[in-house]
Parts: C-alpha cells; structure tokens; sequence
C-alpha cells in the first residue's frame, strides 16, 4: 500500500455572501498518494476550485474562510500551521498550476525572472540560480530554454506559457501539484501535449497530482482515480476503470452519458434536467435529489443526506439508491458497461449491510 | 443555399511590417437549408473571422457571400436589411452577448423593433411565442441577465436569433462555456428548432466530438485556409489531412481503455507559428510528419470532391500515380 502524502479530510470552506454563508465546501474528503493522479471532478459552482484553494491556504479571506476540517501533508496539519509557516510549505511542499496561463504570468517581467523568483524564494541562497532556471525550463519541456530567460509571456505561445508555470511550480521540488483545470484555456493538440507533459512528470518525480477538471476525458487520459464533487460534496470516488466501466452515482453516470454524447430511443442526448443548485439555497436530504431521475420515485432522497457507502475496492458513493436506473429509462450510459446495474447495486447493498 | 465564395480577410495590425498574412486566405463553403455544416479549429484559426463575415458584420477584402443565389455586398438599403434577416448569429459567450441592464425579454424583442416589425402588443405576443420555443416561460422576460443561468442565457440568445425567422443561422461555439449536463440540452434544442423550421446551420467550432454528433458535413480550418471538407462520417474515420488526423487524435475520449501510452520522455513544445512560411507554400508544412520539398514549394490547392483535401500528400484519396512524399 502506497503512503498517503496529503489527505483531506472532511474539509468545510465558506463565502460570505449578500444572502448569507455560501458553503463551497461542505465535508470533503481524499487522498494523495506519490506517483498518481486523482482527478477532481464537477461543473462549474460545484465547490472543486474552493477546495484547491482551500489545501494551500490560499482561498481569499474575506470572503473566504476554511471552517472545519483538516489538511494532513505527510500527518502535520497545514490548517493549524501559523500563517507564518504557510510560505515554506507552499512552493517547497505544495505547489499550483492554474487555468489562464496567460494571467498568471506576470506581463512586464522576463519569464527567466518568474521563474528565478521562485528558485529564490525557496531556496538555499548563494546557488547558481541561472542553472536552475534553464534546468527547470528544460524539464518541463520548453524548447531552447536559454534562449527564453529574456523573453516575456507575450512572446511566447499558450502551451508554453502553460509549461513556464509547470516549471515555476515545480522549481523547488514540491511532492504535491494541485492543477487546476490546467488545460481548459487551450487547444486540443496544446492540451494533449500539456496532459503528457503532467502524467510524465508526476511519475518521473513521485508527485501525488490532484486535477481539478470538468472533463471526463481528460480524467480518463490522465488519473488514476476520480473523485466527482457536486455543491460542494465528493458524491462518489473511485478508481478510473470501475469509474467509467460502472459509475454508481446518478449524477456521476448523468455526466458521463453527457460527456460520451449518449442519445435516448427517441434520438435526443440524454441530458440532466435542471440546473446547478444555488449554493446558498440548497435542497433538502441529497443535493442531487431535485435533478436525479431515480429519486423522483424514492420519498427517501428528500429526508437526511445519504452517508458515504462503501462499494467495491476504494470505490464510495453517496446514494441511497447506487447504480439503480430510474423506471423505464434504460441504463445505455456505459457502452462497455456488463448486463447491467443491478448486480453492483446490490453488492453495494449487502457491503453497506456488514457495516 | 448560404455560400460562402473565396473569401479573403487581412486584419492590419500596427506592427505588421510588410503586407500581413490573411486571417482567413480563400475560404469557400456552402450550408443548405435543414442541413447542419461545421467549421472546425483551433484559436485563431480564422473560424470566426468567417462567422462575422458570413452574417455581414465584416466586410470581406474580396470573396462573396450568397444568399439564395444573391450577392449581398450588391444590395442596398431596403432589400439588404431583408436579407440581412435571413442569417442570424448566436454568439459563444452567452454572458457577454447580453446587455446587463436590459430586461431579457427586452433583448428579445429589440431586433423585431429594429426591424420595425408589427406593433407593441404584437411583439410582446412575439417575444412569448419565442420564449416558449426556446423552452423558457413568459415568467423570465422580465428578468436580467444575471438572474439566469448559463443555460438559461444561451436559449434568451437563440430565441433573439429566431426573432426575425431566418433561415440560417450562424452558430459561434453555441455550448462552448456551458457545463455539460446542460449543453446536451442546448443541443437537443437546436436540433429540434432545425427540424421544425428546416434551418440551415453553420456551427463553428473547436469540439469535435460535439460537430461529429451534430453536424452532417465539415470543413477542418488551419491558419486561414480550410485544409480539408466532407461527410463528417468520413472525415472523421478516414481524414485525409494529416492536420485533422493530429486534431482528431488529440482529443480526449472518456474511456480509459483508449489512454495512450505514457510517454517515456517529456512530450516537447513545437516552436511557435513558423514566420517564415510563405503564401505559395502549405501552411502546416513546419510541423506535418510527412513535410517534403513540394509542400515548401507550392500552395496545396483540393480538387473538387463530395471529400477533399488541400494537401500534396494526403493520407487516403491518393491518385495511383502518386508516389508519396520522397523519403
């Protein structure tokens, strides 16, 4: 068994907001392990960019503020640290890739500068800081890397602007790598390439990868495992192959028949009705429950909030009704998928049962 | 027919030394009624360069644009605002397309009052009548834009495009910044608005799992030019441009199974756009796998086909007397 580096466990963060506390995070839980990659999983306003924030400490407050949980990095938890502490680890231990490369890099400064900063800043003082860069430039692929020191972000393409914040983040030789959504702002042969470069790198030196995406197949090229957040709850981990092969959540298998472009008898694509909840205007019981086609049968799913439950080998779904299909709606989400859903439904029963 | 002829446009910039090179360099296409045609590629490909011209907000530098058989940079006044109505446009970016302080239902009924179109009670029934085909309820006309969601923008925007009851519309990555549960609900939509008034479709976009699941015909788009055009059937399981096959390639599909190896060494960053390269030579020549001397030498030109190809060495269709690139 591979030792965890980073486990999150039971994080709580909040907005303050015109219509009262926003709970974008509300009882996460995972864990990182060196060498893989989980990918974080939701659609927009579902609370995974919050949650990214929130590991480092870097969520703005206000309006911000992480109320409850803990981050344990290698068992020391990073939410009791002083806030003094919080530099040291982030860079060193932890560092980040974001969405925009372009805005994340700063316009009137030389990318060989951005990055020695950072080589600066984290370590000892009096190395060849020059070596460093170019090293670090080179490792993340960019081509001719001394030839780049004196250019600026303009000059430089989407892909490699994306491969200059790799380099600054992984300068210091941190053992975890939150991304997010690291690909979004680019184009499919740039983002391939980006993906390759991130899955190469993570195995090469050992980081545990967290992925914050809202593209399935970009989870499916990439991690290892996936953990799927919907207003601000991890509804469902799981390991990949059983993730794509038998998704267990509604809302997981309604995504995936959406990312695969699945179509009803009728020709239409089977969407998911409805419409992201209001964070500060949630539903009763299960959050998903206002959308979810099995629950308009079930009077359970409006009562308390489904625990996690257990459901195969590091597979945990929160469901009263995992992996059923809805009446008369055929479960033709998973192309590859075996006869059906019951058989795993009813494993998950009988394991919830011995609990 | 909406038919695009040989359409030229060059942007000048304050740096360009010299004369720039064309944002969209001889670009021909045709939609038919009922009939969804796409126009894929990356950013800056030129895509929506064409987008604007084809709906008359840009002016070509040479080319035409033919509606039914009619030029319409020959039409003036009157006939031209008629025409103009024939060919709508829905913007990508929902928010952005939409003035905050104005009502929705406001939105939607400015272009019938620009139009001069009926009187006051007549539009407000008209704007009702549009909400309700777009699946919205007359309840949300009084709203703003930011009391909707993304989705919700969306069908505000496609109900102001079929105000004046167009014919084609032109459709800017309609679901590009919509989350997925909701684009298949955009696109269930537009199908069946297509299906109830025999509208043609021209959608342009870089989502090429959503053109190959919407759209019958399409024309791939690099640096300008369009490189390859056919049956999206075709393209998609034999493309014959090495430039599609790269794009195809590159996206992700969502199954796991189909992962590539991983790489054993970090996948390196091509150099940037080639300034060199020159009008009379292919413009994906610095990074095509299969590049020889011609490729540097002379324009690819298609030859007229249900599936062709803008290349000196395509990957299928080759002529029997075609020996291949020199190796």
């Amino acid at each position: 068994m591979v030792e965890d580096v980073l486990r999150v466990i039971d994080l709580r963060a909040e907005f303050r907001s015109a219509r009262g506390p926003v709970k974008a995070v509300d009882g996460v839980s995972f864990s990182l392990q060196p060498g893989r990659t989980l990918a974080l999983v939701g659609e927009s306003g579902s609370g995974k960019s919050a949650t990214a924030l929130a590991i480092p400490r870097l969520l703005p407050d206000p309006p911000g503020r992480v109320t409850g949980g803990q981050v344990l990095l290698r068992g020391r938890d990073l939410l009791e640290l002083d806030p003094d502490e919080m530099p040291r680890v982030r860079g060193r231990e932890i560092a980040m890739v974001f969405q925009e490369p372009a805005s994340a890099l700063n316009p009137v400064m030389t990318v060989g500068d951005q990055v020695a900063e950072s080589v600066r800043t984290h370590r000892r003082p009096g190395g060849p800081v020059r070596a460093a860069v170019i090293e670090a430039l080179a490792r993340a692929g960019v081509p001719a890397p001394e030839k780049r020191l004196r250019q600026y972000p303009h000059e430089l393409s989407g892909g490699l602007k994306q491969r200059v914040l790799i380099a600054i983040a992984l300068a210091c030789g941190p053992s975890v790598l939150i991304a997010d959504e690291p690909t979004t702002a680019l184009d499919v042969t740039v983002q391939a390439r980006i993906l390759d470069l991130l899955a190469y790198l993570g195995r090469r030196l050992g980081l545990a990868l967290l992925l914050i995406t809202h593209d399935l197949g970009v989870v499916a090229r990439t991690a290892e495992r996936v953990a799927v957040m919907y207003a601000g709850r991890v509804v469902e981990t799981a390991p990949v192959g059983r993730f794509f092969r038998s998704p267990l959540h509604p809302y997981s298998r309604g995504l995936l028949e959406a990312a695969r472009m699945t179509r009803d008898d009728t020709g239409s694509f089977r969407v998911i009705d409805g419409a992201v909840p209001d964070l500060a205007d949630l539903p009763s019981g299960c959050r998903f429950h206002p959308r979810c086609a099995v629950a308009r049968l079930r009077a359970a799913c409006a009562g308390p909030p489904p625990p996690a439950r257990e459901a195969g080998p590091g597979h945990t779904v929160e469901c009263w009704y995992p992996g059923e299909a809805a009446v008369g709606r055929a479960w033709a989400g998973c192309a590859r998928a075996p006869a059906g859903p019951r058989p795993a439904a009813a494993e998950v029963n009988s394991r919830s049962a011995g609990l | 027919m909406l038919v695009c002829e040989d359409l030229v446009k060059t942007y000048r910039t304050r740096r360009s030394v010299g004369p720039a090179r064309p944002a969209v360099d001889g670009v021909s296409l045709g939609v038919a009624p009922g009939e969804t045609f796409a126009l894929v590629g990356e950013s800056g490909c030129g895509k929506t360069t064409v987008a604007r011209m084809a709906v008359g907000l840009l002016r070509p530098a040479s080319g035409r644009i033919l509606l039914e058989g009619r030029d319409l940079a020959r039409m003036r006044g009157r006939e031209l605002m008629t025409l103009r109505r024939q060919v709508q446009i829905v913007f990508q970016d929902p928010a952005g397309a939409l003035d905050p302080r104005q009502t929705v239902g406001g939105a939607v009924a400015e272009p019938l009052l620009l139009h001069r179109l009926g009187g006051p009670s007549w539009r407000r029934r008209e704007t009702e009548r549009l909400f309700r085909q777009v699946g919205l309820g007359p309840r949300e006309m009084g709203r703003f834009p930011h009391q909707l969601s993304g989705g919700q923008k969306q069908r505000v925007l496609i109900a102001r495009a079929l105000s004046l009851r167009p014919r084609y519309i032109i459709l800017d990555e309609p679901v590009s910044a919509l989350d997925v549960s909701v684009r298949a609900q955009i696109l269930n939509l537009l199908a069946a608005i297509q299906a109830e008034l025999g509208l043609g479709y021209l959608l342009i976009s870089h989502d090429l799992a959503v053109v190959r699941n919407v759209a019958s015909r399409a024309a791939v788009m690099h640096r300008g030019r369009l490189v390859e055009e056919g049956p999206v059937e075709e393209v998609w399981s034999r493309p014959a441009h090495p430039y599609t096959r790269a794009l195809l390639k590159a996206i992700p599909v969502p199954d796991p199974a189909l992962r590539p190896e991983p790489p054993s060494s970090p996948p390196p960053e091509p150099e940037a756009d080639p300034v060199g390269a020159r009008a009379d030579s292919c413009l994906y020549e610095s990074l095509c796998p299969r590049s020889a001397r011609l490729c540097r030498r002379r324009r690819p030109r298609p030859e007229r086909a249900d599936h062709w190809v803008a290349c000196h060495y395509p990957l299928i269709l080759r002529r029997r007397d075609d020996p291949g690139p020199p190796r």
